[in-house]
């Protein structure tokens, strides 16, 4: 038995796991590979910029200074309060990667663990669980979000004021992190419908096949079954869907800001720069132009990496190539 | 399933977006404005969606507006000067010698949009109805120099009960101080009342239980009320106090008529719900009717073949769009969408300026912009607080640079005007502004609590809400959070008080310092602040009974010192009107109360 064992794994690390297969598959996307590059950049630029580079505060105001084209102080340059428009598209970059990675972290914990119950347990259990999901379905998810974040928006200032109060925390640190929790929990918690209907079929596929057998015939427990041995096996599927959600979950977020209802004067994101930009676009094209480039540019190469990453991980497809 | 649903998410919103795209771009090879001029149709901006058509409850300027072309008080207005009037309903009028008793003689064949006859009858009902204690009408105040209609309107029944008995020698001056609560507890079990001799405290106590035994009926009738329709043609108007100006007073739409016969046919007269003012059932008696409202597309008014100068008319109706952001209005305007914009955003200006010179209009205007403060929250209920917030703004540079010089930067609430001298009082000095936040428990903004800036979702208010902020954290180191409303939230919000500091204008009603200063007393359905003055209230009263205009002139400017003195609100700036008008509108004067009549514009074919 230890002998077989052992044999097997020296024969998985001399042949091509799929994790080293997709990886090579994804190097040989160029698209993909470029897409990973820009928005590296990006996100470092967006994180560390502020650390590293000396740069003005985002909410600086400059009365004197209002609307200048860019010039070598302002690169991109100054808003209409006299801000400066590279400091801010930095920092609102920041909020809307955080806004992005944090909801679908919230969407991938509830949506996995969903599906993979729901799929596991099967029956009754399955079917209500699955009718839930399809009355959520068929809400309509913008005006959903708007109810429950102008629902959360009280209880979320109380929660503020307490926060300052027992931690001395100053009021403008807390206030603008505290505005963007209503949108996090928003959209994280209805964002998972469809992640769980696809966690869900993958586990009914999966739940029948020889491993689970055995895993079940050595007497494991269903949640050690479920985690350990069914979850890992849809690492791909998961993988993909969020690398392809997370552009959604900032255009919503946009959405939202453009709406009025996200991120909060004088702390901007991209979708509030956009929408000052646009209002402004006769005046300052550049109040537009430079939020809308980063924006897209990541939207873009998120979804090309998410195009790569399918392709690199879904065997099937592999072999059409 | 696995192809999963964002990438069926971004399709879809390409789609809903190349179909605005399509919709906007494909409507014409001729332009709105060009259908417009042919078929004699002026497109206005209106800034926001209305809420009501009913006199009696509209209450934002876009409301107003629309009605001012819907209905026709007493009097009209001028289309060139804030300080004429015309005849309107009534073809003449009669004034006492002490300026208190008027008499207006209504022209006899006025009709009704659907045909009626209009009668003095109809002012009266409408008068009843705004003033009516269960009505709650938020301008009803705006009546109160009508004889009676404060007491009326505030519910004060022993003043109509006892002053209607005959033949007894107290009067209401004397009973005006008696505790008129502790006496409707006692009802059943009476005492004598100070002062009175027995004869005549059993009367009170007698018409009191009365009046309860009856159900407190409606004491409309009394003749202690000041309104009083003689016959269909005849309304006589006592006032409380001589006011030889009343002309221009009744020019606002809450003195216009309603009409009866459809009121209490679609809900009767307290109905806030009714259904009289929506289109289908709206009757007027206006230069225009009612056509149709398309909610957040447009209201459109069509030409009164009813009016009493319908051959003058040359519109043949009037479109109001609610465009609430100024920078799309602008663009829209500049795209042939519209006639005549609501405003420029301070942004454009320049833009504006230099694109078009000659359809661009800055006119003076009787507005005041500035922050209303809830003055019963803490910490805005210290003095000294809202204090240091208005000495740290510095109103030169916001109207410099923010409102990029379409405006004055306010040094009182109240502008000139008038022959009213504003008193100087508000300055900028941060020096003092931090030493009075400190001296308020919060040096150095140290613990100031959370509080949060109401504002519209206007672009303008928002840069001003964000200059505003920027200013408040540098000089006094506090943190202020914006929070923007749709317009109908936004006065919610404002009416119940549900809010901190909240950004409003009110431009005048009528030209006198009196429509700003009143709205800060007790009884004004739009203080909103929660502050008033017994002083203040005194004041007030005094400058209303003074006839003498440069002594009524100083007292309300003693007014404005104390109520400043206080701050309630923060005044920032009195702006300008900055719009954009096609060179085809003609009879579209400068007007500093904004009431244009648009019955007398009309739209010159342009030789091409």
């Amino acid at each position: 038995m230890a002998k077989s064992s052992s044999m097997n794994t020296s024969d998985i690390v001399k042949g091509s796991s799929l994790t080293k297969d997709a990886f090579r598959r994804l190097r040989n996307n160029k698209m993909s590979l470029a897409s990973t590059i820009i928005l590296l950049a990006i996100i470092l630029i967006c994180f560390l910029g502020p650390l590293l580079l000396p740069l003005a505060h985002p909410n600086h105001q400059d009365l004197t200074n209002i609307a200048a084209s860019p010039s070598f102080a302002h690169p991109f340059g100054t808003d209409q309060l006299g801000r400066d428009l590279f400091v801010r598209v930095l920092y609102g970059g920041r909020i809307s990667l955080l806004v992005g990675a944090v909801a679908t972290c919230v969407s991938l914990i509830i949506g996995v663990t969903y599906g993979l119950i729901s799929g596991y347990v099967g029956g009754k259990a399955d079917a209500v669980l699955m009718r839930i999901v399809d009355v959520l379905f068929a809400l309509p998810f913008i005006v959903l979000v708007i109810v429950f974040s102008l629902s959360i928006e009280e209880p979320s200032r109380v929660a503020t004021q307490w926060i300052v109060e027992t931690f001395g925390l100053p009021l403008e640190t807390v206030s603008p992190i505290m505005s963007l929790i209503p949108l996090f929990i928003a959209i994280g918690a209805l964002g998972w419908l469809t992640l769980a209907r696809i966690v869900r079929t993958q586990t009914i596929e999966l739940k029948n096949q020889e491993f689970v057998e055995a895993a079940r015939s050595l007497g494991l427990g269903w949640a050690t079954i479920l985690f350990k041995h069914i979850a890992p096996n849809l690492l791909g599927v998961v993988i993909v869907y969020t690398t392809l959600a997370v552009p959604g979950i900032m255009l919503l977020e946009a959405v939202l800001s453009f709406l009025g209802l996200g991120v909060r004067a004088p702390n901007s994101s991209w979708g509030t720069l956009i929408k000052e930009g646009a209002d402004r676009m006769e005046v300052s094209p550049e109040l537009l132009l430079f939020p809308a480039l980063l924006f897209s540019l990541t939207l873009l190469s998120l979804n090309f990496l998410g195009d790569g990453l399918r392709d690199a991980l879904d065997p099937k497809s592999s072999k059409k190539q | 399933m696995r192809r999963n649903a964002n990438k069926l998410f971004s399709p879809i919103i390409l789609g809903i977006l190349s179909l605005f795209c399509f919709v906007f771009n494909s409507c014409d090879r001729q332009s709105s404005v060009e259908k417009a001029d042919k078929e004699d149709i002026l497109l206005v901006g209106n800034n926001s969606e209305i809420q009501s058509l009913d006199p009696h409850i509209a209450s934002s300027v876009a409301d107003f507006k629309v009605i001012h072309s819907l209905f026709e008080g007493l009097l009209r207005g001028d289309n060139e000067r804030d300080d004429l009037y015309h005849p309107g309903v009534a073809s003449r009028w009669e004034m006492s010698d002490d300026a208190r008793e008027w008499t207006f003689y209504l022209n006899s064949n006025i009709k009704w949009s659907d045909g009626k006859n209009l009668t003095a009858y109809d002012f009266e009902y409408a008068y009843h109805r705004l003033l009516h204690p269960q009505f709650g009408g938020r301008y009803a105040d705006m009546l109160y120099v009508i004889k009676g209609a404060e007491q009326y309107n505030k519910n004060n029944r022993p003043y109509f009960l006892l002053s209607d008995i005959p033949n007894v020698s107290f009067d209401w001056a004397t009973l005006r101080d008696l505790d008129w609560d502790k006496i409707e507890k006692h009802l059943d079990d009476p005492y004598k009342i100070e002062g009175l001799s027995d004869k005549e405290s059993d009367l009170i106590w007698a018409t009191l239980r009365a009046d309860r035994d009856q159900g407190y009926p409606d004491l409309w009738g009394s003749s202690s009320i000041g309104v009083k329709a003689v016959d269909a043609h005849t309304l006589k108007l006592t006032l409380n106090d001589p006011m030889p100006q009343l002309p221009l007073l009744i020019l606002h739409c809450t003195w216009f008529p309603v009409p009866k016969h459809v009121i209490e046919d679609q809900g009767g007269m307290l109905s806030r719900a009714g259904k009289w003012s929506k289109p289908g059932s709206l009757v007027s008696n206006g230069p225009f009717v009612l056509k149709e409202h398309q909610f957040n597309n447009y209201l459109e008014v069509r030409k009164n073949p009813l009016y009493r100068l319908a051959d003058e008319i040359s519109l043949n109706g009037v479109r109001f769009l609610p465009i609430v952001n100024g920078f799309t209005e602008t663009r829209m305007f500049f795209d042939n969408k519209l006639h005549i914009t609501n405003n420029v955003p301070p942004e454009m200006i320049g833009y504006a300026k230099s694109k078009s010179p000659l359809e661009f209009c800055e006119d003076d205007y009787y507005v005041s912009i500035f922050y209303r403060i809830n003055t019963q929250k803490a910490p805005l209920n210290d003095e000294k607080v809202r204090k240091a917030l208005s000495l740290a703004i510095d109103r030169d540079s916001l109207v410099k640079d923010v409102v990029r010089g379409a405006g004055t930067a306010s040094f009182g609430f109240t502008p000139c005007g008038a022959g009213y001298e504003t008193p100087h009082q508000i300055t900028f000095n941060p020096q003092l502004a931090r030493q009075l936040l400190a001296e308020a428990g919060y040096p150095e903004g140290k613990g100031f609590p959370a509080i949060e800036l109401l504002t519209t979702s206007r672009e303008v208010q928002k840069t001003m809400a964000e200059a505003i902020q920027g200013m408040w954290k540098k000089h006094l180191n506090i943190h202020i959070d914006i929070r923007s409303c749709e317009w109908t939230a936004y006065k919610q919000a404002q009416n119940s008080m549900n809010y901190d500091l909240c950004s409003s204008s009110w431009s005048g009603d009528y030209f006198d310092p009196l429509t700003f200063l009143d709205l800060w007393t007790k009884i004004s359905g739009n203080n909103n602040t929660g502050w008033s003055h017994p002083d203040y209230e005194a004041l007030i009263a005094r400058a209303k009974s003074t006839v003498k205009l440069e002594d009524r002139m100083k007292v309300l400017a003693e007014a404005e010192s104390l109520m400043l003195s206080q701050m309630p609100v923060l005044p920032l700036y009195w702006s300008k009107r900055v719009y954009l008008k096609k060179p085809q509108v003609r009879h579209w004067n400068p007007l500093l109360l904004d009431n244009h009549l648009i019955e007398k514009v009309s739209l010159q074919e342009q030789s091409k």
